[in-house]
Parts: structure tokens; sequence; C-alpha cells
């Protein structure tokens, strides 16, 4: 059994990784109203890329995760372009049943793959073994999105959208490209979340089944459109699962985050942080 | 004697009663009857054990997705976690089975029930919400009973798969398939009629006017709450009996089948087959069986002529995902609305302009 702190320091890195994943989420709901059930299969999939990768033996562990990255990226492309883009023109309703097409169909490329391939992914290389190193990379990696977010002309342009879209329209905002930008970025946030989780200390293969869902707690926790409750959703969903598994993985913390998901639909839907005003408001 | 009338250019009800017949014209009729020889005379005498164990499959799904297709077609709310409420169902018949000896026309039943009940659970905490965060619950709650199949292993047999069911069940079954394929569609025909006239009574009226817009079905004084409550129970009801037949039918049952892949797997049924219909229901557990055994064929092929194993199941998620996807985007009334523009195409030859004049 691990100490306090050191369970506090597992709970934060591993709350930090969540906390990435759900600021994609989130900046791409406030963006064009998307609710994007892939975004724990994308977290997967990143993971799954880096574990794939690094199982080559010709291939150092550095040298995969920039190699994972580049890769990533070229997959949040193609799925921006893909299926994110037509989702802006659809019913909400419809967007979330075509995300959970491309869910399925992220999931059957992954076992494809696996099992095609027949690499050992069942442990990564473990290059972050040092929980420190994760927390101290998952913190930079919020603080550089947040502060894009907040700071460039980007995100100040989402905010815009989000707050009024024809008013942003009529401003001159060049949407196209905003959402391209969007999705693209909400899709990375998720792929190097999952990359970074594989490289740590998590990653095995039963993780990367759970991962599919895992970071819904953290969102719907914070609040579907706040930025600073998907951060605390994130971490707080970290430590308490961590806490519930008593350091390692146990059958507790597969339970735990979705029966906090559940009391807090019941009790506070509209979240941590979420206002009256906020078009995301629950019971519209 | 009556005259029959079997194509009609146009609509002549002549009164409300008419307008909301089961059949538009004689020939729907005769379609009907001609189905039922089909089904329960002329496959079973001709038809080889593979094709009846496919069609069995086929008569399982068709249940459990119509039961989707009333909470989803018709209410409009998108649940994913219909796979655990037919886990339920499928568990429960083990229970009562093994622990109870309880005889089928007991514990098929009872599944349902226990089911419905699970879905109400399921539903309570987001229905008074907007229906996105119904997607959550239920994606949560999918988890939960998830953990709960995995780790009861008392009662589920753990990752494992249960202990086979031991009753009359088991031995009907084994003595031969027939009675088993009977009974899943003399089911299904009765559910599937049930659910018809369920849905065009005030009970559908009333899910649909909350589908297409919920406060104004409020203001007209349906009370959404309960409908919404009531049709989620409906559905999993279906899916329960579901659920239930399926552990009758492969006697031996692992969480891995109620997974949340497979939770998508029923939406792709309705996507494709079209929501908001009950043939479409049938129509789309048909093409994801017919999907399956296409993608354990390619499997075969491929491996003798390339060398590669290519891996069924996966090949079958990753394309029942792409149908999901397609058919969203470019045809979302799905297969039934195919049908209907065909048919209207027919109808209006002349001026084949597609004239939208089915019920959505």
């Amino acid at each position: 059994m691990a100490g306090i702190e050191q369970l506090l320091v597992d709970g934060l890195a591993l709350g930090s990784l969540y906390a990435l994943s759900a600021m994609g989420f989130v900046l791409l709901f406030k963006a064009g109203r998307v609710i994007n059930l892939t975004h724990g299969q994308l977290m997967a999939m990143g993971a799954f890329i880096f574990l794939l990768l690094s199982s080559f033996p010709g291939i150092t562990s550095g040298a995969a995760l920039i190699l994972s990255i580049v890769i990533c990226l070229v997959v949040a492309i193609i799925i921006e372009r893909l299926f994110i883009r037509p989702l802006y023109l659809l019913d909400i309703k419809q967007g979330i049943l075509v995300t959970l097409g491309v869910m399925l169909m992220l999931k059957g490329l992954i076992s494809f793959i696996s099992l095609t391939s027949e690499a050992d992914i069942s442990a990564g290389p473990g290059i972050f073994s040092g929980r420190l190193t994760v927390l101290v990379t998952g913190i930079m990696s919020v603080l550089i999105f947040l502060f894009y977010f907040r700071r460039s002309s980007l995100g100040l342009y989402i905010r815009a959208v989000s707050d009024n879209r024809k008013a942003a329209l009529s401003l001159g905002i060049p949407i196209d490209r905003l959402y391209a930008v969007a999705g693209i970025i909400a899709g990375m946030a998720a792929l190097i979340s999952g990359i970074l989780m594989a490289a740590g200390p998590w990653s095995n293969a039963s993780g990367l089944v759970s991962m599919e869902s895992k970071i819904f707690p953290a969102i719907i926790l914070g609040g579907l459109a706040s930025m600073r409750g998907a951060i605390l959703g994130g971490i707080l969903i970290g430590i308490l699962e961590t806490c519930a598994g008593g350091g390692g993985v146990g059958p507790l913390a597969d339970l735990l985050p979705y029966l906090m998901l559940v009391i807090v639909i019941w009790a506070r839907p509209e979240g941590l942080f979420s206002d009256k005003t906020d078009p995301a408001w629950p019971r519209e | 004697m009556k005259r029959f009338h079997f194509y009609r250019c146009g609509n002549f009800s002549s009164s409300y009663r008419e307008e909301l017949g089961l059949f538009q014209s004689d020939l729907g009729r005769l379609w009907f009857i001609a189905g039922l020889i089909i089904v329960f005379v002329i496959i079973p005498l001709t038809g080889s054990p593979h094709v009846l164990k496919a069609l069995g499959m086929i008569g399982i799904y068709s249940i459990a997705a119509i039961g989707l297709n009333i909470l989803t077609g018709y209410t409009g709310m998108i649940s994913l976690g219909h796979s655990a409420i037919f886990g339920v169902g499928a568990y429960t018949v083990v229970i009562l089975a093994n622990m109870m000896n309880a005889p089928l026309y007991i514990a098929v039943p009872a599944g349902g029930a226990l089911a419905a009940v699970a879905g109400i659970v399921f539903g309570l905490p987001a229905i008074r919400l907007m229906g996105v965060y119904l997607c959550f619950t239920t994606l949560a709650c999918q988890k939960i009973m998830e953990f709960i199949f995995i780790n009861w292993k008392g009662v589920t047999g753990g990752v494992e798969g249960s202990p086979p069911l031991r009753t009359a069940v088991a031995a009907m079954h084994i003595q031969n398939d027939m009675a088993l394929y009977y009974i899943i569609f003399t089911l299904l025909t009765l559910m599937a009629m049930m659910a018809v006239n369920l849905l065009r009574s005030k009970f559908g009226r009333a899910l649909c006017a909350i589908r297409d817009n919920e406060k104004a079905a409020g203001v007209m004084g349906i009370p959404a709450f309960r409908y919404k409550m009531l049709s989620f129970a409906v559905s999993s009801f279906y899916a329960g009996i579901a659920g239930a037949l399926f552990s009758c039918y492969s006697l031996n049952i692992s969480p891995g089948d109620f997974n949340v892949s497979f939770s998508i797997i029923l939406i792709a049924m309705i996507i494709i087959g079209g929501m908001g219909t009950i043939r479409g229901s049938i129509l789309g557990a048909v093409i994801i069986v017919l999907l399956k055994e296409a993608s354990v064929l390619a499997d075969g092929i491929l491996q003798d002529a390339l060398g590669i194993p290519l891996r069924a199941y996966s090949l079958y998620e990753f394309t029942a995902g792409l149908l999901i996807v397609l058919f969203i985007i470019f045809k979302p009334e799905g297969i039934a609305g195919v049908w209907d523009d065909v048919r209207s195409v027919f109808r209006s030859w002349p001026l084949s302009k597609v004239v939208n004049n089915g019920i959505k």
C-alpha cells in the first residue's frame, strides 16, 4: 500500500492527462456544439500507436514517442476532415450517432492491427517510469493548451463563436478555418494524452480497452462547456481513480468514476463550473 | 364479393379508421401472410441447421432492435446501455434456471421484467435533462453493469462465462434447434405486432410528439416525464426478452457478450434499418447478422488466398461503424427510407418525383 502523498502524486499525474483530453472535448463542444463520443477511443488510439511503435525492435523509446506524435497528427487531420467536419451541419443527436460509428470503426481498426501484427503491446517501455515526469509533462501540456485558448487569437475566436455564432460570423471570423483547427487540436489533445498515458506507468492491454470511456466522468464532473471545469474534473477523477485502485489498477478503479458520473448527473447536471447563462445548460 | 386493392395510386382513405389501418392495400396483407408461411413452414422444413442458427440470431437481434427503436427512433432518446439491459435479461434466465430450476415460460418473462426495472433505473437520472446527458448516464450504467457481470462471480461466473443452463431449456435445445427457432419467431411476431399496435395508439403518438418537440408536447398536455419513463421501460422489456432468448440460444454467456461495442451495434441495426419504423428494426438485424456471416467468410477466404489471418470480429466492428457513419450522413432514414422512396417513385411513375408520403 502506497503512502498518501504517493497516491496524490499518482492521481495528479493521471488527472492532468485526463484534464488535457477533457479540454480537447470542451474545445470542440464550445466551437461547434459537437459531442464527440470518439474522444475516449482516440485516447486509446494514441496509446495503441505508441505501444505498437515501441514494440518494434529497431526503434528506441524516444524515437517512438516523436514518431507516434507525428502519426497522431496525421490521424487527427484525417478524422477531422472525414468525420468531424460533416457534423457541424447535422443535428446534435445525429452527430452523436456518427461519432459512435467512428468509435466502433477505431475499435475494430485497433483490434485488427494488434491481432495482425502480433506485436507484444502488453507492456510499454516505461520511459516515464517516474510519475513525477508524467506529472510535469501533463501539467505542462495542460498549461500550454490553456494559454493557447486564453491568449491566442484563435482561442478568442472560438470563445466568440461559442457565445454567439451569428455575431461572430458577421464580424468576419474565418469560421471554416476555425472549425478545422479546433477539430485537429481537440483530436491531438486526446491522442497525446493517450500517448503519455501509455508512456507512463498505466500502460497495459486491459487499460487500452477500459480507456475508451474513462474520460467522460471527468468531462461531466467539470461541466460540458467549461475549460476550468475540464481541468478540475480531470484532476479530481484521476485522484479518485488512483485512490480507489490503491495505487494499482484495482477493480474499483473501473467502477467509482462511473458512479461519480451518475451521481453528478443526478445531483448537479451542469457540472462544477457552469452558470445558467451558459448555452450548454442541461435543462434547456 | 369484396374487391381487392393491390396497388393504389394515391390515398383513398375515407375515414380516420381506414387511414390508421395496418395495411394500406391488400397486397400488404398478402405479403404478411406469405411472410408468416415462409418463416413458420417453409424455412423449418428446408433450412439447414446453420441457416436455422443464423435465423435464430436474426430473430433475437430483431426483438432487441425493435425495443431500441421504440426508445431511439420514436422517443428520440439515445441509449448506450442497451447491451447491459440485454445482459440483465440473459443473466436472469441463467440464475433462475440454474438456481431455482425455473421453467422457460417463467424465466423468459422474468428476464424481460427485471430488464424493464433495470432500464428505469438507467434512465431515471437523466430523463429530466436534455437528451445528450442520457448518452453519458447510459454509458456509465453500461460500465457499472459490466463491472457487476465481471465481478459478481458467484452468480455470473465472471469473465469465463456462466455455467451452462441445465433445465428444460437445455434438454429441449440439445434435442432439436427447431423448438427454439419456433419460440424465437413466435415471440418476434407477437412482439412486433404488439409494438406496431402500441405505436399507432395514443402512447405512440405521445412518444412521437415528445421526440419532435418536447416543450410543445408538454403544452398540449402530454406528461413528458411519465411517457419517457414508460418508453424506457417498454424498450428495456424488449431488450430483456431478447437477452433471455439469447441465453437459451447460446447456453453459455460471458460478460464480453454485453460490452459497449454491442450497444453500438444495436444502434447500428436501427440506423441501417431505419429509425422510427418496426420493419426497419428487423431489416437492420438481418443486415447485421449477414455482415457477421460475411466477415467470417471473408476472413476464411483471405486466409486461404493471401495467408493473412484477417480477424473476423474486428472486420465486423469496423464495417458496422462505417455503415453507421455512411447511413447517418447520406441516408438518415435507413433502408426503410430507401424502400419508401422506391415505392413512391413507382406509385407516381410518370411524374417520377420522390414524394415522401410515408409516416416518418
